[in-house]
């Protein structure tokens, strides 16, 4: 338990966070949907190992139904006695309880959900003290994924020696990926992270290819948060190699010509869409999201979604693109949490592989406006938007 | 008017405030604010909001900065049966600006709205963890997913569907007992339930 220190007395928590709200990330209702009893038998394993006998799964507020097949589960294993009092006569006794958020992608961070969790609004806290020494009412609190906690079972059914052989390098064990955007068959798959790129979106065993015959433009390949990646960085690393799915291929060339793995939620972008529309959308929910704590992220998540705006409805100025830039430079390393760095980090992959596309919605202010890109791949009118 | 949970939800109140050590009921807030909306018509009026302060012993700004932080507490009337459409990046990839114009055309509100009969609110949502399955939207509990015109067409046409049914069942609790009145008012509310009602923008 080196971990928690020395805070042996008091009571211990553990608390699942089921808040997914990455844009592009819809693996972990996957698991709790179709097998909840995977996520109870983690849980149960885990918390015995942190010695807490109360363990809570943190769910947003919109996965309602999901919260009554956990609650079912829970209860289908309360009867058969793997959870409550004296559990298969250990002596130790557990509680699993599901708390339902209400709608906030700041409540995924671990702080910020522990203070949602407590009934207050999902403020992130200052850190340290960690939650692991001072977390959920002042005790030492272990704050895990839901996939995280469902690994937990392979590993101590197979041991930690076997499932590590599965995979690459430092990437072992499989991920899952939710795979989303213009493909052809969008959806969750488990991957042992030896596969290419390539192979993942263009397999039929995976993505299918893209979807309308369209061309491959783009891709994130972790989440809303992690930088975008245009079609050669994202087959091929900068060096000509071929780009894995693992965390060190798809990280290789740091954020200047490459990404991140982050939440596996792999969204794909064709050649019809515009780069400066899927950057002013992901910026408007940054804008959205932010809790309102740290100014940078509060005033600067705002002016980007602001200029954004200008930009892709042609009311855009050519040093807006710089102004952008200096912005999110600004808001990235300044904040409480990472939000304020996932709300920076998508803009400036944007700025840096599609700047042609930014200074286009300059020079082509009346293009920009039809939302008709004119330019050969963005021939594909969006009707205009209806806007609150 | 004092508002007042039903014995059956004053009871869940009870096991939801268990589920926390002892004090700590202050935790249950978020939850009993679920309730107190879907009982009190769909949002939270500060009478709601300090009905439910004094059911937990919370001072009422405590439930306040709580309700104005989530957005899934609406603040204001919303009509029975809410669109919530997700317009986030994956969504948008797939057409969600398609779907809001749509829905704009056919019911004639805009995101924030609510049509003059108080049947349907739009609101524009940011990412509901669906993107696979996108364009989408949250209707009431469930997820709405690959959205089409047409099936804009289908949900709406249920919506009256269920509304037709409680009417019928509040009206006739009993059953089919027939008389003059109930045949001239199920016409009218089928013609609703057809679509004929529609609301011109």
């Amino acid at each position: 338990m080196e971990f928690f220190g020395k805070t042996g007395r008091s009571a211990r928590y553990l608390v699942v966070n089921a808040d997914e709200s990455e844009p592009g990330t819809f693996k972990d209702r996957y698991l709790m949907e179709f097998i909840p009893h995977l996520l109870i038998e983690g849980m149960i394993t885990a918390s015995y190992a942190l010695g807490s006998k109360c363990s809570y799964i943190y769910i947003r507020g919109e996965y309602a139904w999901i919260v009554d097949i956990l609650e079912q589960a829970i209860a289908e294993a309360k009867n058969n006695g793997w959870l409550g009092k004296n559990i298969l006569g250990t002596g130790y006794d557990l509680e699993i309880y599901v708390q339902r958020g209400a709608g906030a992608y700041i409540c995924g961070e671990e702080t910020a959900l522990l203070e949602s969790l407590e009934g207050k609004r999902g403020n992130p806290r200052i850190k340290p003290p960690f939650p692991a020494v001072r977390g959920l009412w002042d005790c030492p609190t272990v704050v895990n994924n839901v996939e995280t906690i469902a690994a937990v079972v392979p590993i101590i059914n197979e041991g930690g020696e076997e499932y590590a052989k599965i995979g690459v390098g430092k990437s072992t064990g499989t991920k899952l990926i939710s795979a989303c955007g213009n493909i052809k068959k969008p959806g969750v798959y488990e991957i042992d992270m030896t596969i290419s790129v390539e192979e993942f979106i263009y397999s039929d065993e995976y993505c299918g290819g893209m979807a309308n015959g369209r061309k491959l433009k783009a891709c994130i390949p972790g989440g809303s948060s992690v930088p975008i990646l245009p079609a050669n960085l994202l087959l091929k690393t900068a060096k000509g190699e071929t780009r894995y799915m693992n965390y060190e291929s798809l990280a290789d060339g740091g954020f200047a010509t490459g990404s991140m793995m982050g939440s596996g939620g792999f969204i794909v972008i064709d050649d019809s869409q515009c780069i400066v529309r899927h950057t002013y959308t992901l910026a408007r929910f940054y804008r959205h999201e932010s809790c309102g704590q740290c100014s940078p992220c509060r005033e600067g998540t705002g002016w980007m979604e602001k200029i954004l705006w200008n930009l892709e409805t042609g009311k855009g100025k050519m040093g807006d693109i710089d102004l952008l830039w200096d912005i999110q430079r600004k808001i990235e390393g300044n904040t409480i949490c990472p939000l304020g760095d996932a709300a920076a980090w998508p803009v400036a992959a944007a700025i840096r592989h599609f700047r042609d596309e930014f200074e286009w919605h300059v020079t082509n202010p009346d293009d920009a406006q039809r939302r008709n890109y004119g330019i050969g791949h963005y021939a594909n009118p969006i009707p205009v938007p209806v806007t609150a | 008017m004092s508002l007042s949970f039903s014995d059956d939800m004053l009871k869940e109140v009870q096991r939801i405030v268990e589920s926390y050590p002892q004090g700590k009921q202050k935790s249950a807030l978020i939850p009993v604010l679920h309730i107190a909306q879907q009982e009190f018509g769909g949002w939270l009026s500060t009478e709601t909001m300090d009905y439910v302060a004094t059911l937990l012993g919370l001072k009422p700004i405590e439930v306040y900065e709580v309700a104005t932080f989530y957005s899934m507490f609406n603040l204001k009337p919303v009509g029975k049966y809410m669109f919530e459409i997700c317009q986030t990046g994956p969504c948008m990839l797939n057409g969600s600006d398609e779907i809001v114009a749509y829905i704009y055309e056919k019911l004639g509100i805009k995101p924030g709205e609510t049509t003059t009969d108080g049947m349907f609110t739009l609101k524009t949502v940011e990412c509901l963890g669906a993107c696979g399955y996108a364009p989408m939207m949250q209707q009431g509990k469930h997820y709405r997913e690959h959205l089409t015109k047409e099936k804009i067409d289908t949900i709406v046409d249920e919506c009256w569907g269920m509304l037709y049914k409680i009417i019928k069942n509040k009206i006739f609790p009993l059953g089919d007992r027939g008389y003059m009145g109930r045949k001239l008012l199920l016409e009218k509310l089928t013609l609703k339930a057809s679509g004929s009602m529609s609301v011109p923008p």
